[in-house]
């Protein structure tokens, strides 16, 4: 079975702060350093990148695709999960609930990515990346989702 | 472009708060009034508005224009410059936006500051009037995200 988390990082918020917060996740392609934020991906394997507050609603998200991916029928999602199959292999249960490949794939920044988790959420959610095809070796891309979780 | 007028009295230090994983903004508050509150107008000039940390991406920028007519042909625009000498990295964030009439507007998606940037970056705002201003209420937001996770 490909590498998993097997701690999750719990959703964060701040006390009594009336502020929109997010989730950043900048993939780097090629050499990313996490000391700088940045993080690789294993086409085929979720990487979790935050977890949503139950009881928030989910607002447009941001992207900035600097470099897109490259390699054969690349892909990139931004969704919920994961659940489990069968043999224990990890799957993401919407893989691009709030970002499309679509959307990621495209050159440039857009303010305005929304998905099909856009709005309430009534749990925890797990949030993943997911790279698909193969052959990727550069690509660039930075996501911001947003979100509010006060409830007064 | 170089930001050769530009009125810088003191660099503003990037503003953020430890483990506070929320969106950030930048705000510049004007007013004709010399009464009321908000930063001093200064037609021509590049005023330093505050300071977005390295490895941040810029979300947005908007210009709410609560009272127009300060006077016919007044623009407001809205730039970053990745040294605060002035002469490197210019680039647009909100291009000139008249401030003849009350409306919020919002650069296309286009301006080529908006997004991820591994610098510093230092957001400056101009005022172009060439005739005198009489009255006006005009505020500049800049909302970015810093933190890595």
């Amino acid at each position: 079975m490909a590498t998993y988390p097997k701690i999750l990082k719990p959703a964060r918020t701040y006390p009594s702060v009336n502020a929109i917060m997010g989730i950043n996740f900048h993939y780097k392609a090629d050499n990313p350093d996490p000391t700088l934020g940045a993080v690789g991906l294993t086409a085929g394997v979720p990487k979790h990148i935050g977890t949503i507050p139950g009881g928030s609603i989910v607002l447009a998200g941001f992207k900035h695709t600097i470099a897109v991916p490259n390699g054969t029928t690349p892909t990139l999602e931004i969704g919920t999960g994961p659940t489990k199959d069968a043999a224990g292999n990890p799957v993401v249960a919407d893989p691009d609930a709030f970002a499309t490949s679509a959307v990621l794939m495209a050159s440039g920044v857009n303010a305005a990515v929304v998905g099909a988790l856009n709005g309430f959420v009534a749990q925890d959610t797990p949030v993943f990346a997911l790279l698909g095809g193969t052959g990727t070796t550069t690509g660039e891309v930075v996501v911001v989702l947003q979100f509010y979780t006060q409830k007064d | 472009m170089a930001l050769a007028a530009t009125l810088i009295p003191k660099p503003k230090p990037a503003r953020d708060y430890p483990n506070l994983n929320a969106i950030l903004g930048i705000r510049g508050s004007f007013n004709v009034d010399p009464n009321a509150p908000g930063l001093g107008i200064v037609p021509g000039k590049y005023v330093l508005l505050g300071t977005i940390q390295a490895r941040s991406s810029i979300i947005s920028a908007q210009l709410v224009v609560t009272t127009g007519g300060l006077a016919a042909g007044a623009t407001y625009e809205l730039l970053t410059a990745n040294d605060i000498s002035t002469t490197v990295g210019p680039q647009s964030l909100l291009p000139a936006t008249s401030l003849d009439a009350a409306g919020s507007f919002f650069p296309t998606g286009t301006e080529p500051a908006l997004g991820y940037s591994n610098e510093r970056r230092y957001v400056f705002g101009r005022l172009t009037s060439a005739a005198p201003l009489t009255a006006g209420r005009w505020d500049a937001i800049v909302r970015y995200y810093t933190k890595f996770d």
